[in-house]
């Protein structure tokens, strides 16, 4: 990310001692931005579509791992003491007391065993990383097979409003192909590995073979690779869990029932939960609240969208880091008693998406409640590049916290 | 002495160039759902309204739309819904027509790689 224009210490200095506002723009929250383009399937194309056939792709996912903190790289003790000497010898010579070249040759033979056993213990960690990541990939790199995320993508297709599966004997309108292309693990040297989980999604009519429509889904996380790997890979099954039904989601919505509408959408304060992002709740089932506001100009769409304000309903989801722990589907108030206690003592991410009627009586979803961005970061869309959706994972909705006590 | 006196004149003259110009950005997640409805109503009047006996003038409004990182790209519609939100919290329903324009390079004011900096008035239908 290309970093503010102001990193100058004395400005933020200055800036901070007169609370001058100029170095505290915070970035825009996403969904007020003005879009370029729509990235859900047009609707001149949804039309006629009411049964769909969800088809896995027929390939397994390609797994690899990569990185440039992965596996041993040649030569790397000997070029770690190489390294070291050299250094030394730049430093000694810019130094012009002649003190340190006295001393030069008792300090390169420990210098040399130094740079030696670092670049040992650099080898040593890249290959605990290999054997680490391999082990994970070899467990969990075909826990996301294309037959479960097509099952969760037709779940799915039957909950959404004018859509349902392809019963047998019943001809489908359209036929959505699934498959998971690629599980990938990068293992940084800033000590963060991240796995990425690619899907591909393709709308194709039955009849003619002809494509309709195609996208790209990515969904990726980075946590230091111990994370990953506790309690036998939790971390990852959980993910790879978590990506399913996020990627899942996200298609449905991406080829059948999401329109994009600048908007509001964000928490509002209730008797248990203030609202605020990573606020505790005064019980284990709070009411949360919140507000969905559109705000016009969307100019990426071919025609001004009318919602019918009665029509609106909610989805709620709460995610314990990447687990789904609750769920309801066309909540008709914005806002809702928890049903069943959440879990003492966590950080819960939650989020809602409003589903309307637009105006010829279709039913399309809105998108997913964000957390505002925090000062640096870059606001996230689900827009990854051409023909690609990023999946947003759950850190990027507000968290609240819950009582350590079960009263 | 003679070094902390330039250090306090570099100090100030970097508040001077860093803080002047620098225009507020009104953040929709800030703003009340009354007043989100109520901003989309507001109307740009035509021409020298500001003058006009219709018109009670409330005074300048400025509005900016920033790019801080490089990959949000300024944009005008921005700037003028910024004006618009503006005016609102002026008590208007109506700005004149906008003037916008693109900063000439970084905006170190506002802290944007680049901007877009619109004015226009605040007004109200007598």
């Amino acid at each position: 990310m290309k970093p503010r224009p102001t990193c100058n210490v004395v400005l933020l200095l200055a800036a901070l001692l007169t609370g001058c506002q100029a170095l505290h723009i915070y970035p825009q929250h996403p969904s007020v931005r003005f879009r370029d383009k729509a990235l859900h399937m047009p609707e001149n194309l949804r039309a006629g579509i009411q049964i769909v056939a969800v088809v896995p792709l027929g390939a397994e996912p390609l797994v690899q791992a990569t990185g440039p903190d992965y596996g041993k790289q040649g030569g790397e003790v000997g070029q770690g003491a190489k390294e070291f000497v050299a250094g030394t010898l730049s430093e000694v010579s810019s130094d012009d007391s002649g003190m340190g070249l006295l001393l030069l040759p008792f300090l390169l033979p420990i210098m040399a065993g130094a740079g030696a056993a670092a670049g040992a213990a650099k080898a040593n960690r890249r290959e605990n990383n290999k054997a680490t990541t391999d082990a994970l990939l070899d467990t969990y790199g075909q826990a996301l097979p294309n037959e479960r995320l097509a099952r969760t993508v037709a779940k799915l297709v039957d909950e959404s409003a004018g859509y349902e599966t392809a019963r047998q004997g019943v001809a489908a309108d359209a036929e959505l192909r699934v498959g998971v292309s690629l599980i990938e693990a990068v293992v940084d040297d800033t000590s963060q590995t991240r796995f990425t989980v690619y899907v591909d999604a393709e709308l194709v009519a039955p009849a003619s073979g002809r494509s309709l429509f195609t996208q790209g889904y990515v969904y990726r996380k980075a946590l230091p690779l111990r994370r990953w790997a506790k309690d036998d890979g939790a971390g990852l099954a959980n993910y790879l869990d978590g990506a399913r039904h996020r990627i899942a989601q996200q298609v449905v919505a991406s080829v059948f029932t999401r329109l994009e509408l600048r908007h509001v959408l964000r928490p509002v304060a209730t008797a248990d939960h203030d609202g605020e992002d990573r606020a505790k709740t005064k019980s284990l089932t709070p009411r949360l609240a919140w507000e969905f506001v559109t705000l016009g100009g969307d100019d990426h769409l071919p025609a001004p969208v009318q919602i019918d304000a009665g029509s609106i309903t909610y989805d709620l989801e709460i995610y314990d880091d990447e687990r789904l722990v609750y769920r309801r589907h066309g909540l008709p108030d914005p806002a809702h008693l928890i049903a069943q206690p959440l879990e003492p003592c966590r950080t819960l991410a939650w989020t809602v998406r409003p589903s309307f009627r637009i105006d010829p009586g279709l039913q399309r979803v809105g998108e997913w409640m964000q957390r505002p961005p925090q000062p640096g970061e870059t606001p996230q869309l689900f827009y990854e590049g051409a023909g690609e959706e990023r999946v947003l994972p759950p850190d990027l909705f507000p968290t609240l916290r819950t009582p350590c006590s079960r009263s | 002495m003679r070094t902390a006196r330039a250090v306090s004149l570099i100090v100030a003259s970097l508040l001077g160039v860093g803080c002047a110009g620098h225009v507020a950005v009104v953040d929709h997640y800030q703003v009340s759902a009354e007043a989100l409805r109520a901003y989309q109503q507001i109307k740009i009047a035509p021409l020298y309204s500001q003058d006009s006996p219709f018109y009670e003038n409330l005074g300048p409004v400025s509005g900016l739309s920033c790019d801080n990182n490089g990959k949000t790209r300024a944009d005008e519609r921005h700037a003028i819904e910024q004006l618009k939100l503006k005016a609102l919290q002026l008590g208007g329903d109506a700005i004149s027509p906008p003037g916008c324009g693109p900063s000439k390079g970084v905006d170190w004011a506002n802290n944007c790689w680049t901007s877009i900096l619109c004015e226009a008035v605040a007004l109200k239908k007598r």
